[in-house]
């Protein structure tokens, strides 16, 4: 390797220390690792976005105008789908925490760096099959895959729930990565009570992944087997319970929505005290909010089923339970708008996008409660209300986080700089096509416009014809945006900066970008994640 | 919690551990209770216990995982961590299966 | 690549560390057990909905059958954790012989297994047979669950004799020795584990009945 020993020492990074596609798929670096599911995970969310503009388009006007009912039910299906399995779940956790969590804790590596990259190919296998699916038709079950219709339809479920199963274990292995990682990798100085906000949200994530994901994948074999064999045991007329099924699928399925929205909130908590050069107030707290969040997250699920047919004395024990997780909720957001406060706020790209996730997230989070309490929800389930609510906390953290810490960490990973301007003119976009697309959505609810229809009566033409609007506006940001960041991987602006936004977590205090053993020398942990060294005067 | 798994004290204990491996004898005195208590939860089947069979099944079967977990899985030899960890998964497990009883029990009579 | 600093050596960079191999062992052990725990929700569940028809079937199951391989299974268990006792103390030849009688207990409580799923197959008892469809719900439900928590056991069974295969390969080959147990350890763990859940398996599915 000649070229490697020409080169200054300082110069070796972990992107050019090999060369060649192979070195990239068979890296165990858990910093290219990031960058693989960088690349797959964008591409699924592309593919993804499509579609539901494909939905939205086709909701323009009553009446079936560009596909029939039934390829409505199919990209209404993988829609959902890949977007929950494919890109929510794995985005923060799979590119940011695998780059940067390590990091963040002075450690070389995660603690199993083999198991890692398998976590990864178990992430493609995934998402190969959910391809294959859309070639061979497609499910038309809804994302849920509801019994008894998932057994019996005659679309393609198979493809998509062999999918759900190897992406579950995708997320478990992680997640099980991860929680050794925190516990055996943190170098000397990084204590508990040292530890980024980033990193204890992925740990409370992960411990959610490695509690509740095996129930919903021993589940989907379950449905396979009844497919397949004619078991019964969620076949009504073999004795099964359908509604069985139900509980069983969000004892996963509604934890799953705080592993799409506790790394969302770590982002939050590392972006926020960087740009207002504020120490992040009530570190304590947020941190702890994560593991409540997670715990009280576990124990709310079948507010997902208010109207199946479930006991009554149920419904009210998880209506109750329900209003619980808003607490650690808010205590979050209170932290965070008091960090804010008196802080010299720098308005770069990455915090733009925080504050619009504050407003969003909020208006998500609100809306949650008006779902949660069983009463209003009777009226509401199953319409336009909750997929405009659904969009709003889990776009409106998960995705919209996705994309701010593409902003704030661009420069690390990649050594270069994208053009702000262009960042800021997408950000705008994206966040008026964002309102404009789902806020029409929750009072067409209100009024009465049911969830997952491919047509709807004429007094609702108003709402939809906003609402599709807005998509083409979100989806230009979207595109925008995506289109900003790619061009500037290869041709943004250079920069060697090791600390272009003032950060005091430990990323910013190695070259840029990272040599592959993270650092130079020894990590330097003197300096706590949020030691700002001037409190602002007020 | 945040003391046992500081890696530090962890690689401590990790030293000290191995001096207290159960020892073989140990290993073949477990082994004669839960062969003990297999012959007990199949025998008293042949009594008529009513509503107390499922329970009492339910009561030896713990207390052989209990003798299998802390013995053979070296639970009591190690670190605090370790039982931290089955108690979140199991703890999980009960409440799931208590909130999942919350429709059933009230559902089918 | 002689380049030291190079990403293919950066694995080669961190140290063996047992304690972090047997957390990670346990994290997967806590999933395996949620994984059956879902399926015991779901026998539960049934139970408590058709506990007439469960008892019914139960008696069907040959106690005295399921109580010998229970014996077998905890015998193998027994043998696992001498065999990891022998490495401990570098005796490897003792740990190998200890490994392959595990692997024979491990073979008996399969071939038992099997003959006990081909006598119900020969009385017609499988899944979406018309002997069983004709039958109470609940015993419908019950076979159904006996089918899939026993085959997924065997299924678990199956994985730990290789995962034992291969320690005894490692142990051969000097990879795993007193020094780098960690590779035995927790291949003793996870066969402890099929053990457990068959500690819970065989009452709810062969003793209930009154």
């Amino acid at each position: 390797m000649s070229a490697a020993a020409l080169a200054t020492p300082a110069a070796i990074n972990y992107i050019n220390a090999e060369k060649g596609i192979l070195s990239w798929l068979t890296t165990t670096d858990h910093k290219r690792i990031g960058i693989l599911y960088l690349c797959s995970i964008t591409f699924f969310f592309l593919f993804a976005a499509t579609l539901g503009v494909l939905m939205r388009l086709e909701l323009l006007s009553p009446g079936m105008q560009y596909m029939d009912s039934e390829t409505y039910n199919r990209i209404l299906t993988l829609h959902g789908m890949t977007m929950i399995f494919l890109f929510i779940i794995p985005a923060i956790p799979g590119i940011f925490g695998n780059f940067f969590l390590p990091i963040m804790i002075g450690a070389e590596d995660v603690s199993f760096p083999k198991l890692n990259l398998a976590s990864w190919y178990f992430y493609m296998a995934g998402g190969t099959l959910a391809l294959l699916s859309v070639m061979t038709g497609g499910p038309d079950t809804g994302w849920t895959f509801y019994v008894p219709y998932s057994f019996k339809t005659g679309a393609n479920v198979f493809y998509p729930l062999l999918a759900a199963f190897i992406l579950g274990w995708s997320s478990i292995l992680t997640g099980l990565n991860f929680l050794t990682t925190v516990h055996r990798m943190r170098a000397k100085g990084v204590t508990w009570g040292k530890m980024p906000l980033f990193v204890w949200s992925l740990y409370a994530t992960s411990w959610v992944q490695v509690i509740v994901t095996p129930v919903v994948g021993i589940l989907l074999l379950l449905v396979l087997a009844e497919r397949v064999l004619g078991v019964g045991i969620f076949d009504p007329s073999k004795g099964g319970d359908p509604i069985l099924y139900q509980h069983l699928f969000w004892i996963y399925s509604h934890p799953a929505v705080y592993i799409m929205v506790l790394p969302a909130m770590g982002v939050v908590s590392e972006i926020i005290p960087t740009f207002a050069r504020r120490t992040i107030f009530g570190y304590k707290f947020i941190a702890v909010s994560s593991i409540a969040i997670a715990a009280i997250g576990s124990l709310v699920w079948a507010h997902h089923m208010f109207t199946s047919g479930m006991a009554d004395e149920a419904r009210i024990i998880f209506s109750f339970l329900t209003f619980f997780v808003a607490v650690p909720s808010a205590v979050k957001i209170f932290n965070w708008l008091a960090t804010l406060y008196g802080g010299s706020i720098a308005l770069e790209p990455p915090m733009v996008l925080t504050l619009a996730f504050i407003l969003i997230f909020s208006v998500g989070g609100l809306t949650g409660l008006i779902l949660g309490a069983l009463s209003t929800n009777i009226h509401l389930h199953d319409t336009a209300f909750v997929v405009g609510h659904f969009h709003y906390t889990m776009f409106g953290s998960g995705g919209i986080m996705f994309l701010a810490a593409s902003h704030y960490w661009f420069p690390k990973m990649f050594g270069r700089m994208y053009n702000r301007n262009v960042a800021y003119v997408s950000i705008l976009l994206f966040v008026i096509g964002f309102n404009v697309t789902y806020m029409p959505l929750m009072f067409a609810g209100v009024a009465g416009m049911p969830r997952r229809y491919a047509d709807y009566l004429p007094e609702f033409e108003t709402y939809h014809a906003i609402s599709t609007t807005g998509s083409w506006i979100l989806y230009a940001g979207i595109l925008l945006m995506v289109g900003n960041l790619g061009y500037s991987v290869f041709k943004g602006k250079k920069t060697d900066k090791e600390n272009p936004w003032g950060g005091k977590t430990l990323e910013w205090r190695t070259p840029t970008p990272p040599p592959t053993l993270n650092f130079d020398g020894e990590p330097d942990t003197s300096i706590g994640p949020y030691d700002y060294p001037v409190e602002v005067e007020r | 919690m945040s003391t046992t798994s500081d890696p530090h004290v962890l690689e401590h204990i990790e030293h000290n551990e191995h001096a207290e491996h159960p020892s073989t004898q140990l290993y073949f005195k477990i082994w004669g209770a839960l062969v003990f208590l297999t012959v007990l939860t199949v025998s008293v089947t042949y009594l008529d216990m009513k509503k107390f069979a499922l329970v009492t099944a339910m009561i030896i079967a713990t207390t052989k995982c209990g003798l299998v977990a802390s013995y053979f899985m070296h639970l009591r030899y190690q670190a605090r961590i370790y039982s931290v960890l089955l108690f979140v998964a199991l703890s999980s497990f009960g409440v799931f299966i208590i909130l999942t009883f919350a429709d059933m029990s009230y559902r089918f009579h | 690549m002689s380049d030291h600093t190079a990403a293919g050596t950066a694995e080669a960079h961190l140290h063996y560390d047992p304690v972090g191999n047997r957390i990670g062992m346990w994290l997967f052990l806590l999933t395996e057990l949620i994984l059956f725990g879902t399926l015991f929700i779901i026998y539960a569940v049934y139970f408590h909905r058709y506990t007439p028809d469960y008892e019914r079937a139960a008696h069907e199951l040959n106690r005295l059958i399921g109580g010998a391989n229970t014996l077998v299974l905890l015998t193998s268990s027994l043998t696992m954790a001498l065999s990891i006792a022998a490495l401990q103390k570098d005796k490897a030849a003792q740990a190998i012989r200890w490994g392959f009688i595990t692997l024979g207990f491990a073979s008996i409580f399969l071939v038992v297994k099997g003959f006990e799923w081909a006598h119900k197959f020969e009385l017609g008892i499988y899944f979406d047979s018309e002997v069983l469809l004709a039958r109470p719900k609940g015993e419908i439900v019950f076979y159904g669950m006996y089918f899939l928590m026993t085959g997924l056991h065997a299924l678990h069974v199956i994985i730990g004799g290789s995962l034992i295969v291969t320690a005894m390969v490692k142990i051969k080959r000097g990879t795993a020795t007193s020094k780098r147990m960690s590779f035995l350890e927790n291949t003793g763990l996870y066969w402890h584990l099929v053990d457990l859940i068959w500690i819970y398996l065989f009452p709810l599915f062969y003793l209930i009945h009154r």
